[in-house]
Formats: structure tokens, C-alpha cells, sequence
């Protein structure tokens, strides 16, 4: 009796120590991003290495056209985010005011939102695919994002050294790079997330498309650590005001 | 990703107005897949558009137009369209319906009387024309002996060209 208990308790052990391990692999990654991190200057543009955007004819005049949008208030032909909730999309979330949550776990990290609770994923290689539909249709899938794209598509992640690596294409088109800046289906972001110190985080955000850039550009955006608390419930809806 | 101050007021608006589109969206999976009893299938619209958003989706996308209103100003009407899977076995990709773009649209009105109902039609500006199989003819909205297959075609606006 006493060998079956001591058996029982070596098992419940073992199933412990692999429960562990595969929904927190902090320990196995070269680096723990894990915790509630905030922007450390709020802004509404990304800040372009080397001065400016490179923006191609075709960019530039969309940015111009958003320009003036912005400015006439007229927020819901251009930015449907600030017009009626719509998702910001990436990597505009990256620029949000509010605070975000890191998880790390086994295959996926994952980025929770304060703001209006959006959640995005990165893939390290542990995320089952989403189903696909068939071809007589159904719910909105695989087949009809991969088709349209997504505003915040799954990232691809890896680690280089103790730097997380996040490539990510497959965007629709009707989403802001910013508050203002515009881009197309074929923009890729490749992001480098890395601990500057134990508190600071930092995003060095790699852009292209070749339809609204001449060239890639980058920017950086730094993060200061929160206490991890837990958020509030707040539905960007209930605090849209009623005038727009 | 703004926020707004929000008096006692405003909240409530807001709150019912949620309130009414949860329960609009509750609904609207099984009436807007398989219902048809809103729109009059027995008129279609016709008129030139000005393309200004597709929100893409499944089971249906909506697509919102600018067209020439009664009163000769623009107006923005809102037709339920196809799910991306179904625009593309028709050989329509995203990429083909460019914001801005001039189009020639037909639709099947609501019954309600709003302005919008369900997409029939878009004619691009390269004249490739897309014909919403599932509620156009030959689709669910449109069995045999239907009044779809003998539709009564109006402009929009009534008795004019409704150019935009």
C-alpha cells in the first residue's frame, strides 16, 4: 500500500514538472520577456530612422489624403480604429498608450491588449493552424483570410540570441501603419524584441512594401515595465464618443 | 484608439445602442445567411458608385458605396456581398475592388426602404463583372419561378441616369 502511494505521489509529480514545463517555457527561451509592460513616450507616428518615411508617389499621396482626413475629423473614411472601434491592426497596436501583457508558453508567445482586450499571437513553431473551410463556405477562416488577410496576422517567431524575432505579412489593406500612415496587402513588419534592462523593453520594427515604400525603414519603440496587474474590463465601444 | 469623456447621457446612448446591436448581431448570423425576407427580391437597383469601403467577411462581406442620392448628393448605402472564398472562386481577388474606384452596382433593395439591400452586381472599371451567385440568379435568393427571374429593374435615383 505504502509502494502504490509513493508511486502515485512520483507520478502526480512527474505530470506536475510536465504541465510546468509546457505551459511556461520562460525557462527553456534564451530570454523572459514575460510581464506588463507601457510605452515609455506616448506617440501617435512611429519615428523613422534617418529622418523620413521613404514613401513612394502612390504613398505619399495616400498619406497626404489621410493628412487632411485627419484634420477635417473625418476619421471614418481613413482610420476606422478611431472612428468606430474597428481593430487598430499591426504594428499600430505596438504605439498603443495602454499597457500590454507578455506571455510566454511552449510554441506561442503571446501579447494581450488593455486596450479593447485584442490579443495578438507569435508563433514559435507550437500554434495548431486554424482551421479551413470548405468549399462551400462557412465561418470566416482559413481560406478567407489568407484571401483577405487579417488586421493583427499570426507572427512567425524565433530567437537570435536573446533577441525575439517577429515576421509578420498577410495584412488586409485598411489598416494604419500609424494614426496616419497608410499601407498595403503586401507590407511585411520584422520586429526585434529584446530586454534593453530588466524593466525596459524595446521593438526595433523593420517596414516594407514595395507598393507604399521605396525602400524598407525602421523604427524603434521603448517599453517601461508595470506592475502586473490585472486590466480592467474596458470595451472601446461604451467610451466611443456619440458625435462621431 | 481614442477614448472620449463620457457624461451619464452619452453612456446610456451608448449602452443601448450596444445593446441594440448585440442583439441585432445575435440575430443576424442565421436571418442574414439564410434568410432573404429583407430585401425585395422582386426590384433591382442599378447605379454608378463610387466604391468606398469592403468590409470583408463570412459568411457575407458589406461593401459601402457612394451613390448620387435623391436629392443629387452623395449618399453612402451599405449592400450585404459574397464572403471572400465565394468572390474568389469567381475569379475576384481583394485587390480588385480599389477604394475609390468608379463602378456600376445593382442590388435588390431592402424592404424597409432604406437606401441599400443586397448586391446583385458590380461592373469594374476594366468592365469584369461580378455576379453574386448566391443571391443573384440561380442562387438560394432566386429559385425557379421566382420573381428574381423576372425582376423589375429601377435607377437609383428614380427616373434618372444617377451618375455620381
Amino acid at each position: 500500500m505504502r509502494r502504490v502511494h509513493q508511486s502515485l505521489r512520483f507520478t502526480g509529480a512527474l505530470l506536475f514538472c510536465a504541465v510546468s514545463l509546457s505551459f511556461s517555457a520562460v525557462a527553456a527561451d534564451p530570454a523572459n520577456l514575460e510581464g506588463t509592460w507601457k510605452i515609455a513616450a506616448p506617440q501617435g507616428a512611429f519615428k523613422p530612422e534617418g529622418g523620413s518615411i521613404p514613401f513612394t508617389a502612390e504613398g505619399r499621396k495616400h498619406y497626404q489624403a489621410n493628412k487632411k482626413l485627419q484634420a477635417a475629423g473625418k476619421f471614418d473614411d481613413f482610420d476606422y480604429a478611431t472612428a468606430r472601434c474597428a481593430s487598430p491592426g499591426l504594428p499600430r497596436l505596438m504605439l498603443t498608450p495602454e499597457r500590454f501583457r507578455i506571455w510566454q508558453r511552449s510554441g506561442v508567445i503571446g501579447v494581450q491588449f488593455e486596450w479593447n482586450r485584442v490579443y495578438r499571437q507569435i508563433d514559435m513553431g507550437g500554434l495548431i493552424p486554424q482551421s479551413r473551410v470548405g468549399a462551400a463556405g462557412g465561418p470566416f477562416g482559413g481560406d478567407d483570410e489568407a484571401l483577405v488577410g487579417r488586421a493583427i496576422p499570426i507572427s512567425k517567431g524565433h530567437w537570435e540570441g536573446d533577441t525575439l524575432v517577429a515576421t509578420t505579412e498577410g495584412f488586409q489593406n485598411n489598416t494604419l501603419i500609424d494614426n496616419v500612415v497608410p499601407h498595403g496587402y503586401d507590407m511585411k513588419t520584422t520586429e526585434r524584441i529584446r530586454l534593453v534592462s530588466a524593466d525596459t523593453l524595446e521593438d526595433r520594427i523593420r517596414i516594407e512594401d514595395p507598393e507604399y515604400f521605396t525602400k524598407p525603414w525602421e523604427t524603434v519603440v521603448t517599453y517601461k515595465r508595470q506592475p502586473d496587474e490585472a486590466f480592467p474590463e474596458k470595451v472601446c465601444l461604451d467610451s466611443l464618443p456619440a458625435n462621431r | 484608439m481614442q477614448t472620449g469623456s463620457t457624461n451619464l447621457k452619452q453612456h446610456i446612448l451608448v449602452n443601448v445602442g450596444c445593446s441594440v446591436i448585440l442583439a441585432a448581431g445575435l440575430a443576424a448570423p442565421v436571418s442574414a445567411h439564410h434568410s432573404f425576407s429583407g430585401y425585395d427580391m422582386s426590384k433591382t437597383m442599378s447605379a454608378p458608385a463610387t466604391l468606398k469601403e469592403f468590409r470583408w467577411g463570412a459568411p457575407h462581406s458589406m461593401v459601402v458605396f457612394v451613390i448620387k442620392g435623391a436629392d443629387g448628393k452623395p449618399q453612402e448605402v451599405t449592400m450585404a456581398s459574397a464572403s471572400p472564398a465565394a468572390l474568389n472562386r469567381a475569379g475576384f481577388k481583394p485587390r480588385d475592388f480599389k477604394v475609390g474606384d468608379k463602378m456600376d452596382v445593382t442590388w435588390n433593395p431592402s424592404k424597409s426602404g432604406a437606401v441599400g439591400g443586397q448586391l446583385k452586381t458590380i461592373t469594374l472599371p476594366d468592365g469584369r463583372k461580378f455576379a453574386d451567385a448566391e443571391f443573384g440568379p440561380g442562387g438560394p435568393g432566386a429559385a425557379p419561378g421566382s420573381p428574381d427571374t423576372q425582376a423589375q429593374d429601377a435607377q437609383f435615383p428614380p427616373g434618372t441616369s444617377g451618375a455620381n
